[in-house]
């Protein structure tokens, strides 16, 4: 047995998963051997002391309030996707399938028909059938906290305008996307995954599955490509700043309904990097020694950084 | 709601779906051990928090692969290193910015170690961990903090146990270089 393969065994040796003939042969090696001897001891110490010291070093670890919400935003989303798959798959029949299904409604509008000519059935039982196929769907816009906010004004639907006039406040999309909103502030949620800022500073924490969400202000368009960001709006102009991830950053585009065109792309921003654009100006990249981004972002929670 | 006994329990509930309470055990019983591993992972809080829950959330959307053949921790386990590594890899050229410090809590117990006390002991072992590779890392980790053996450790990151045993080797090697004379043992 050469060294290396008694160093090699002496784990096996420790976890006590040798056989007793190979047991016995690096038991005899190491006898004899000061180097494999001095190996084992010292594995032995590690296996002894590391797991305390480890524990000690994780001493300021500290679990967030909202771990397990969070968590359960995931079981929820999960949910309503395979509701969704489910629902997709009831309309994924063969053709001949759909005939059948079409004569079926056919004759059931027929005898439908019929029937309410003779007065039997009120219009109000057969409204009946339009509810009992309602699926539960995730809140637009959720509160997940607020830390002295007044004002606050959160959208039940979409697209539906968030506004707060001073504090705090974090609100989750049915996306997962988690927004920190510093008032005052005014912006609106088109959908799950663009959000329009006017006015005020929000921080979005974007989940790698909700990649592509994007914030719009007056001068810039800004699609997360996984990452937590800033972005802040005021009448001067408006910026943007990267703390983890990547964001592409365009100039701000047409938008009309059901139509986009994209204005000309700035470039993409990585950790440390930013863009700020000053009204009837070009967008300018810049790094985090660059501009006052302190003033701008500091506030945020996990920020300390800056 | 009674609390899932065992984690057998707890695993047959999130598969049959979970409700806040189920996700709430879930996520006492596993979160601060992973939370842990992560810590010594990133170094710093707020990344650490994110793997963590990165983390549990894979875990709750993938609980129908779990097969039950190996222990739920080591899949949990399997879970979190893949994710650093998938950070690893997207590490951009700038350093994270994330670097808010946690207070300082005296550690407890004994000193460790001839010269250093616990608390310093420690934080030494863990920054010498963080500055080896991701795969060195991971065995290193699931040997010394998860106390897994070698068997458990490749089973775990799904790779033969002669491997686990060479980076071992390879890692303590480096970490003996890495690491103040005091806490060599």
């Amino acid at each position: 047995m050469t060294c290396e393969d008694c160093q090699l065994a002496c784990y096996d040796l420790l976890d006590q998963s040798l056989s007793a003939k190979d047991e016995r042969e690096v038991l005899a090696h190491v006898e004899q051997c000061p180097a494999c001897r001095a190996f084992l001891e010292a594995e032995g110490g590690r296996m002894r002391t590391w797991p305390r010291l480890l524990s000690v070093a994780t001493r300021r670890a500290v679990m967030a309030d909202d771990v397990a919400e969070r968590v359960a935003h995931v079981l929820e989303v999960s949910r309503g996707r395979a509701m969704r798959q489910r629902v997709g798959t009831l309309f994924r029949l063969p053709s001949h399938w759909y005939a059948l299904a079409a004569s079926l409604l056919a004759l059931a509008s027929m005898v439908s028909a019929a029937v309410l000519l003779g007065g039997h059935i009120s219009g109000e039982r057969l409204a009946l059938g339009a509810e009992a196929v309602q699926v539960d769907e995730l809140p637009a816009v959720r509160l997940v906290s607020q830390k002295k906010a007044q004002g606050a004004e959160i959208p039940t639907a979409l697209p539906g305008a968030l506004a707060l006039a001073s504090g705090e406040c974090v609100v989750r999309l049915s996306t997962g996307v988690e927004l920190t909103v510093l008032g005052p502030a005014k912006l609106t949620v088109q959908t799950g995954m663009q959000v329009s800022l006017e006015q005020g500073r929000l921080l979005a924490r974007v989940p790698h599955w909700a990649t592509g969400f994007t914030v719009l202000t007056r001068e810039l368009e800004i699609y997360d490509l996984g990452t937590v960001f800033g972005v802040s709006a005021d009448d001067e102009g408006s910026e943007t700043f990267v703390f983890k991830g990547n964001i592409q950053v365009n100039e701000a585009g047409e938008w009309g309904p059901g139509s986009h065109t994209s204005g000309a792309g700035v470039g993409i921003c990585a950790a440390g990097e930013g863009v700020r654009a000053r009204a009837g100006e070009p967008p300018v990249p810049f790094d985090m020694d660059g501009l006052d981004v302190e003033r701008l972002f500091a506030p945020f929670k996990g920020c300390a950084a800056l | 709601m009674k609390a899932p006994r065992a984690p057998n329990e707890l695993v047959h509930r999130l598969k049959q779906g979970g409700d806040e309470e189920t996700v709430r055990h879930f996520v006492e019983r596993y979160g601060p051990r992973l939370l842990a591993a992560a810590t010594l992972l990133c170094g710093n809080a707020t990344d650490a928090q994110d793997l963590m829950i990165d983390t549990l959330q894979h875990a709750v959307r993938a609980i129908h692969s779990f097969r039950e053949e190996s222990s739920f921790f080591s899949w949990l386990y399997g879970i979190l290193f893949n994710l650093n590594r998938a950070v690893w890899r997207k590490r951009s050229r700038h350093p994270l910015l994330f670097t808010d410090t946690l207070p300082d809590v005296p550690a407890e117990g004994p000193a460790v170690g001839s010269g250093l006390d616990a608390a310093a002991a420690a934080d030494g072992l863990a920054a010498a961990i963080r500055q080896l590779s991701e795969p060195l890392q991971a065995v290193v980790l699931l040997r010394y903090y998860g106390e897994m053996s070698i068997a458990e450790v490749a089973e775990t990151l799904k790779i033969s146990p002669g491997t686990v045993k060479s980076r071992l080797f390879s890692a303590t090697r480096k970490l003996r270089e890495l690491l103040p004379e005091e806490l060599r043992p």
